[in-house]
């Protein structure tokens, strides 16, 4: 009994994984079909300019625990729902509106579960090259 | 010859005729085209039907003309006499059937051939405009340009827009041949760009050429600086220089402020308790030395847009910097608005009465006169040359000897400041910029940073514009040469960088000084031949592609409307990107003899394409690093 019920927890995961790795791969190709690369980045990293107009926005980075409208599905779904003016009145690269009939709720989860999946990423300076620069600094 | 028209002098009469006019009489009698006159060819509203033998020419059996007789010193020489007179290094063609007479002078001078000016080889009428605006802003002084007739010189519009806008000074030489091919003669060929240049002429003689070229330097030097241009007619080029000789030699005339301001200027900066400078672009590194002069001699604290421009207050100065204290009690900015007092130069607005054409640039419109802000005090003037006049005034003040003390000390308290406040925003901005460190394809950030220790210890230049790649130099690196930034294209127009760059190293090559250029992909395709011209004439120029293989900018506005229509981004890549096939830039650079390594997608291969990239570079040889990046 307890053998069998072992089986079907590490069926149930591998299944769970499985599912998990399909909404992932789902998410990426979502991700760059829509182009959500082209500001975000690849892994999500958006821009480090803080400089922004018209012209050079400032997408924020995707990081789960630290971008708002990651919070949760839900509030993601919204977002994405709720952007932009029907009407801009000159090109803009602010984010784009992604209605229901572009991305349905299945392809939000995907691309949120892959969005959430995206590695942290970030090195200590000093096991960059940076490191060597606010030495280099330093001694101006 | 016919007559181009029965009831005028044929233009070969009256010019073949011009020798035997005494040289005085005709001296003036050039016609520059300043605001509100009238065109300086007399321009003819009614067409001109093409002779018999023009058509044979341009539809069949093309020759050049024919040549009447042997010109031991011809006047074209005088002009590349001229040109050195005023220090011109450089004269950046393609060549052409119209300024043959001139190429041939420069490249055969019998006392200086092919040196000071050098002829440079383009492949592009753009792109030799760029090259002169990169070197423009790199050095401050005109590079010369000869353009080709109706067709070079339209070519070469959209680069010479740029370089107005950019307030960059350049003198531009159109080669004019009314003999030859007739889709290439206009009767005021400078009116195809006179919206957008700052001064025209068309010289009928010799001498009034020789002056035209003179003023054309000195209008172009002067703010607001500019391109300006002059007609020089093959026959005058062509004619006998001998009893002409070169006129005397006129120096550009700054507009300034007064002795009064200039005294008041110095009371104010010795006697406040914590004055300020900022410091904008100014003309020429000699306008940069002044105002660290005038800093050192204040104890003021400055800012300054090195990090963005050219001609400004080097970064890593003591003074520059936010200070000890922010609360100044009096700002003088230089080409730049401020608080209290501002000196800045007349902007490109004032130039709106050239656009009889009706045109209508905006940017011309928009721009009338000194810039706007600030609200202290404004003389319109050149902020360079009267800088002289204030450090004048601050050595001449009773006052510098009894500040002495206090200026030490609140300059050594601005140099610890600065210091702390710069190194503390560097860490900052370092650590907003480890994210996505290690991702392929590279980091926009990470492309800068990997080059900085390559490069930090040389003479740098960054020749191109670095917004559309993340401009990350601007909070990663320290900028403290006059050069050390050239900033963007000046309309926001594309296929400028790489002719730029290409002559901010013409400017760097014998001065042991490394131009890199951070080359756009999208921007690279529009005149990619000047990597060739960088081979040919072995730059010193490292060339790293931002290559995110689209249009990216565009592309994000067809993104954004397409949700906007609620049709989805997943087709916006077409027409904005390119794909299918992928650009090969390392081949493309080496078809040209541009030695090249990449494509590098994987961050950890950077450093060693760098290294090698500017050992290449150190020896004179361009080099192409080709880098698939992140977007942006």
């Amino acid at each position: 009994m307890i053998r069998n019920l072992s089986h079907c927890i590490v069926l149930s995961l591998a299944l769970a994984g499985t599912v998990q790795a399909q909404t992932s791969a789902a998410g990426a190709a979502l991700y760059n079909q829509h182009g959500c690369y082209t500001c975000h980045g690849h892994q999500g990293k958006g821009t480090h300019v803080e400089r922004t107009n018209n012209l050079f926005p400032a997408p924020p980075i995707l990081l789960a625990g630290k971008t708002p409208f990651l919070a949760s599905e839900e509030v993601f779904r919204a977002y994405l729902r709720l952007r932009a003016d029907q009407q801009p009145p000159e090109p803009s690269v602010k984010m784009p509106h992604f209605s229901a009939e572009v991305l349905d709720d299945a392809d939000v989860a995907a691309l949120y579960a892959h969005i959430m999946a995206f590695p942290v990423d970030e090195p200590a300076l000093e096991d960059t090259v940076m490191g060597w620069a606010l030495d280099h600094a330093e001694k101006q | 010859m016919e007559e181009k028209d029965g009831n005028s002098l044929s233009r070969r009469g009256f010019l073949g005729g011009s020798g035997a006019v005494g040289t005085a009489a005709l001296l003036g009698a050039f016609a520059p085209h300043a605001a509100g006159q009238a065109a300086s060819s007399g321009a003819s509203a009614s067409a001109q039907l093409p002779t018999a033998q023009q058509l044979e020419r341009d539809t069949a059996a093309i020759s050049p003309p024919a040549v009447t007789g042997i010109t031991s010193r011809p006047g074209s020489d005088l002009m590349v006499e001229m040109l050195r007179e005023l220090g011109v290094e450089f004269v950046a063609a393609n060549p052409s059937s119209s300024f043959e007479g001139l190429h041939e002078s420069i490249i055969n001078h019998p006392e200086h051939p092919n040196r000071t000016p050098e002829l440079i080889t383009a492949l592009h009428e753009g792109s030799a405009v760029d090259m002169a605006h990169g070197y423009g802003k790199a050095t401050g002084k005109p590079m010369v340009v000869m353009l080709h007739a109706t067709v070079g010189l339209q070519n070469a519009s959209m680069a010479i827009y740029q370089a107005f806008v950019d307030k960059t000074p350049i003198v531009l030489l159109i080669g004019s041949d009314d003999g030859f091919i007739q889709a290439h003669i206009a009767d005021d060929l400078a009116a195809l760009v006179r919206p957008y240049t700052k001064w025209d002429a068309y010289p009928r003689t010799l001498p009034d050429a020789l002056e035209a070229i003179q003023e054309a330097w000195n209008q172009a030097m002067t703010p607001p600086c500019a391109p300006t241009l002059v007609v020089v007619d093959s026959q005058l080029q062509k004619m006998s220089a001998a009893g002409f000789s070169l006129p005397p030699r006129r120096q550009p005339q700054f507009p300034l402020i007064s002795t009064a301001d200039a005294a008041l200027l110095a009371e104010r900066l010795l006697t406040a308790s914590n004055p300020r400078i900022d410091v904008g672009r100014l003309r020429t590194p000699e306008g940069v030395e002044r105002a660290v002069r005038l800093a050192e001699l204040t104890g003021a604290c400055t800012g300054t847009r090195a990090n963005q421009g050219p001609m400004s207050f080097p970064q890593t100065h003591p003074l520059c910097g936010p200070g000890a204290s922010a609360d100044y009690d009096f700002v003088l900015g230089l080409e730049l608005p401020a608080t209290h007092f501002a000196i800045v130069g007349p902007d490109i607005g004032t130039l709106v009465g050239r656009d009889d054409a009706g045109v209508g640039l905006s940017i011309v419109r928009g721009r009338s006169g000194a810039a706007g802000g600030g609200a202290g005090e404004r003389r319109t003037a050149d902020a360079e040359a009267s800088l002289a006049l204030i450090l004048d005034a601050v050595v001449a003040s009773a006052n510098a000897a009894g500040r002495a003390a206090v200026i030490r000390e609140r300059s050594a308290a601005h140099a610890q400041a600065n210091r702390e406040a710069r190194l503390t925003g560097l860490r900052a901005q370092m650590e907003r910029r480890r994210r996505g460190w290690d991702a392929s394809p590279v980091n926009t950030a990470r492309l800068y940073a990997e080059l900085w220790p390559h490069i930090a210890n040389e003479d740098w230049c960054i020749g191109s514009q670095t917004n559309f790649s993340g401009g990350h130099h601007a909070d990663l690196w320290q900028h403290d040469r006059p050069y050390s930034c050239l900033g963007g294209s000046g309309a926001a127009g594309i296929g400028y960088s790489l002719g730029a760059s290409v002559g901010a190293a013409l400017a760097a090559r014998d001065n042991g000084r490394i131009v890199v250029d951070f080359q756009g992909d999208g921007d690279f395709n529009f005149m990619p031949g000047a990597l060739w011209t960088a081979a040919h004439h072995q730059l010193p120029l490292l060339i790293v592609m931002h290559n995110n293989r689209a249009w990216h900018q565009e592309l994000m506005f067809v993104q954004y409307l397409t949700g906007a229509r609620g049709r989805g981004t997943d087709r916006a890549h077409i027409g904005t990107t390119l794909r299918d096939p992928f650009v090969d830039y390392r081949s493309i650079a080496q078809g040209y003899g541009v030695e090249a390594v990449g494509p590098i997608s994987d961050p950890a291969e950077l450093a060693e394409a760098y290294r090698r990239g500017v050992e290449v570079v150190k020896e004179g040889r361009p080099f192409l690093v080709d880098v698939l990046t992140q977007p942006r």
